[in-house]
């Protein structure tokens, strides 16, 4: 019944512990989606924060978004869903046995990620530039609400903790495109391919979120 | 990948415990590289206690300052900083971690037959997790000395003088590891579970256990995120806190309850757990009501989310969010109370055999319920403005944090020593200790209540004099607690080098746990156990796996 | 129980034109919401339009690149409660910040005022506090 492939990824990667490799990856999907949602509550505590003073200070909050460069942010936008549409292509052609292809859509949803830290990085200089900076650093003379340098304070801390979570990505996608190179996904066996597009995808839905909140809002 | 060295054989046969897990591999590089659970257990076990004993030692520093009413041999500023770590040391290094880790681990794949937990790489390494963020965060408390209490409030936090960094990542760091525990728990409850073993066969413990880990994975991440906030704040000074530039401290205090009131659940749902398990072997009688236990592990762990407002009385919050929290908090004393009533219900008519961890089953109870009626009031806001803040609360929380969460890890330590070591230890010393540490216990903290509503306030370096008599009896009261658990450490170590061996089965209990050898094997079961019946099922005689080193077994049907 | 086949089967239900799809469907509503955003809706309809636009697309996402629909009950489970717990925690403190006596909240303050951390504030503030 079953085939050679299955049982020789039995041989390779069924830890002692486990009775079926089946009911190892069920493990492994259910403990990474546990982990997806501790890293959806951390979000949460700033989302939280956001929320709290926005709802104190809806005027400054539009003002902030306007201060925000909507084009860029719209760009890495579809520069992130591009790349969550490349890593799940990846786990597609690694399904159905195609390495090369999987290998190449690792590589562009990389060079995704690098563009989108690229641009988050110009984005960032311009900020600086213009003295948009968090609390008590503000110094943008174009600033009139109060309250604009709480918006900068939480922009900051979402979009930096954001960044950060995008280098872990760029960092797991970099270690399964060199597995996938050396051919170690198969049909029977993708787990880690598996686990690292779900932290990918993760990245991407936190910035769905992000950029309406940050960038459009009045 | 982990692949025991093949055990038995080099060692000769005859003796009792010739394949436990104790005596495979006997090196520390066998230890410290283990993938063996009931090691890694066993290892958390060891770190909690040396935690124990540290945030014990800072408690009677505090006691004995608080002996007299003016300043005597620590500062004001000493003071501060030996509270803090006192609060850090237990809460986050030995409540926390204490029965989920270190018991939970041994426990949780024997219970549900498993051979070991899901990831038993991650779980060794939530060891090391916890051991690096403990160590960063001790460091950074005596070397940078934070002065802030174990709640980190802002703006205490945000504008102290000390080096706060360390301590806030110390603790951080310490959540990865609950985090990871839990995550391993859940992860192993739901795909490891022998065949036969169905959710409602699973051992009481198991679904206290799991509670716990909804918390732990749910809950520890907003503390997170807020130690990072605060130490931005504390760096930078950004504002996100400070009123001066538009921050409001009650948000601090928002996130901080959102984790820590459940973390309180985190400290004591596995405690229930061990008293759900005790309770029917000291009675040798099935549970009364085993669902309605388990639902309410579940239920506590759910509850427990919403009741967070009631620490923020009278810290600003409004007057509608005062109400809402103080009834939502009630219906934690209704999940509480319908575990205490089906307690006692299993307790009534058993074949109690008086053993030490019924002695702390019974102290469980009586601090359980004492702790958690003063909640009830506590939660009550026109008389929490009274007591906000004072010594009442202090009182309070120990009943439930020290007193009950300690009785019920007390009670697992006895109940599952033989399991866990092999050994018994001298029941005698034992009920001395257990009586000692429970009138000790009352002694330090009613005066506590006393002093609290009588007006004196939580961490404050001096008092009136008026308020001396009881001061004197609380730290008289913490002596005899001291000196309780110095009887426990003493006679556990004697059990430890020279006690008896114990049987497979010493206290008769159905717990599945016991299916297997005390102490068990590497791989935890000889042969895969069969699961015919419910957990704690004591119409029949206890069930013993069939194994070549035990054939004799005591049916231990008491008194 | 088949293991292989069962997953064999998920193959087949899930071709690459899906991923296709959903791709071109996310980027029509990324597109969507930035139109909307530039349009500056009332201050009314804009928050509730971008966030449903968002959950939209946070549910693709979800569902069909993460394959929750291909999963059981658990992770399922998982991923509400996050959800749950997240706008809980919300919620809560929102309506403690809603309904507070509306002079307490803390205003922004304007720009030069000292940081809490020099004692002049706290003169300041314990002089405008004013017990009665």
């Amino acid at each position: 019944m079953r085939s050679e492939a299955a049982v020789r990824a039995d041989e390779l990667h069924l830890a002692h512990h486990f009775s079926s490799l089946e009911r190892q990856t069920d493990a492994a999907r259910l403990g990474m989606w546990l982990f997806l949602a501790t890293e959806l509550l951390l979000f949460g505590g700033l989302f939280c924060a956001y929320s709290y003073y926005r709802w104190m200070f809806p005027d400054a909050w539009a003002e902030g978004s306007h201060h925000m460069s909507v084009g860029l942010g719209t760009i890495n936008t579809f520069i992130l869903l591009g790349s969550s549409f490349t890593v799940a292509m990846s786990i597609h052609f690694a399904r159905v046995a195609k390495p090369k292809l999987t290998v190449l859509m690792l590589a562009i949803s990389i060079v995704c990620g690098l563009a989108f830290m690229g641009l988050k990085g110009v984005e960032y200089a311009d900020h600086f530039k213009h003295g948009l900076l968090p609390g008590k650093y503000l110094t943008s003379p174009d600033v009139h609400e109060p309250a604009v340098g709480m918006f900068f304070v939480l922009y900051y801390l979402t979009t930096g903790l954001h960044a950060i979570h995008v280098i872990a990505g760029l960092t797991v996608l970099s270690v399964m495109m060199v597995k996938a190179h050396r051919g170690v996904f198969t049909p029977e066996y993708y787990t880690p391919l598996d686990m690292g597009g779900l932290y990918w995808h993760l990245v991407d839905i936190i910035w769905i979120f992000l950029y309406p909140l940050l960038y459009l809002v009045v | 990948m982990s692949q025991p060295a093949p055990s038995s054989a080099q060692h000769p046969s005859g003796a009792h415990h010739a394949d436990s897990y104790l005596t495979d591999g006997t090196t520390v590089m066998s230890w410290l590289n283990t993938r063996d659970h009931k090691r890694v257990g066993v290892m958390f076990l060891i770190c909690v206690i040396a935690m124990l004993f540290m945030g014990g030692v800072f408690a009677m520093l505090i006691r004995l300052k608080l002996l007299f009413p003016g300043a005597a041999f620590i500062d004001a500023l000493t003071y501060n900083r030996l509270f803090t770590l006192h609060g850090v040391v237990m809460v986050f290094f030995f409540l926390i971690p204490a029965i989920p880790s270190a018991f939970g681990n041994f426990l949780v794949p024997l219970m549900i037959g498993a051979r070991d937990v899901a990831f038993p790489r991650l779980n060794l390494l939530s060891l090391y997790i916890y051991l690096a963020g403990a160590g960063l965060a001790l460091w950074g408390m005596i070397h940078g000395a934070a002065d802030t209490g174990w709640t980190f409030y802002a703006p205490y936090s945000t504008t102290s003088p000390e080096k706060l960094f360390p301590v806030l990542l110390g603790v951080f760091i310490v959540g990865f590891s609950s985090i990871v525990t839990g995550i391993n728990f859940i992860v192993t409850i739901h795909t490891m579970r022998a065949p036969g073993l169905t959710w409602w066969k699973m051992p009481l413990f198991v679904w206290g256990i799991y509670g716990t880990s909804i918390i732990q994975v749910l809950a520890t991440p907003v503390l997170g995120i807020l130690l990072l906030s605060i130490a931005v704040e504390h760096a930078l000074g950004w504002g996100l806190f400070d009123p001066a530039r538009g921050g409001d401290p009650l948000l601090m205090q928002h996130l901080f309850w959102f984790y820590s009131h459940p973390a309180v659940y985190i400290m004591i749902l596995p405690g229930m757990g061990v008293i759900s398990e005790t309770v029917c072997a000291s009675a040798h009688k099935n549970p009364f009501g085993y669902r309605a236990i388990a639902y309410s592990s579940i239920g506590i762990a759910f509850v427990g989310f919403f009741t967070w407002g009631h620490h923020m009385f009278v810290a600003g919050q409004s007057t509608f969010s005062n109400g809402l929290f103080a009834v939502l908090s009630m219906f934690v004393g209704i999940f509480t109370a319908i575990k205490t009533f089906n307690w006692v219900g299993t307790l009534y008519k058993g074949a109690i055999a008086f053993k030490t961890f019924f002695a702390y089953i019974c102290g469980f109870l009586y601090f359980l319920v004492f702790g958690g009626m003063t909640g009830i009031a506590l939660a009550t806001v026109s008389l929490d403005v009274h007591w906000h803040d004072t010594y009442f609360v202090v009182a309070h929380f120990h009943f439930i944090m020290v007193g009950a969460a300690l009785m019920a890890f007390l009670a697992a330590l006895h109940y599952w020593w033989p399991k866990m070591f092999g050994s018994r230890y001298h029941e005698g010393w034992g009920l001395v200790a257990a009586v000692l540490i429970m009138l000790g216990f009352n002694a330090t903290f009613i005066p506590q209540f006393l002093l609290g509503n009588n007006g004196m306030p939580r961490r404050y370096y001096t008092y009136p004099e008026h308020f001396r008599a009881l001061n004197v009896a609380s730290t008289a009261g913490a002596s005899l607690l001291a000196f309780g658990f110095i009887i426990i450490a003493v006679y556990l170590a004697v059990a430890l080098r020279y006690g008896r061996r114990t049987e497979q089965n010493p206290w008769g209990s159905k717990g599945f746990e016991w299916l297997t050898d005390s102490p068990p094997p590497t791989h935890n079961f000889h042969e895969d156990p069969q699961y015919p019946e419910d957990p704690h099922d004591y119409r029949t005689p206890p069930l013993t796996q069939p194994s070549a080193a035990h054939p004799e077994v005591e049916v231990g049907h008491a008194v | 129980m088949e293991p292989s086949a069962a997953r064999d089967d998920k193959h087949q239900e899930h071709s690459a034109t899906t991923y296709i799809v959903v791709f071109v469907i996310l980027m029509v509503l990324a597109l969507t919401t930035y139109l909307l955003g530039e349009g500056r809706l009332s201050r009314t309809w804009a928050l509730p339009a971008a966030m449903l636009i968002a959950c939209i697309k946070a549910g693709l996402v979800l569902t069909f690149f993460m394959h929750l629909r291909e999963h059981k009950g658990a992770v399922r489970v998982t991923v509400g409660l996050a959800v749950f717990f997240i706008l809980m925690l919300i919620g809560g403190t929102i309506s403690d910040a809603a309904t507070r006596f509306e002079p307490s909240n803390p205003k922004g303050a304007p720009f030069g005022i000292a940081p809490l951390r020099t004692s002049k504030a706290h003169q300041t503030a314990s002089g405008t506090n004013g017990r009665h």
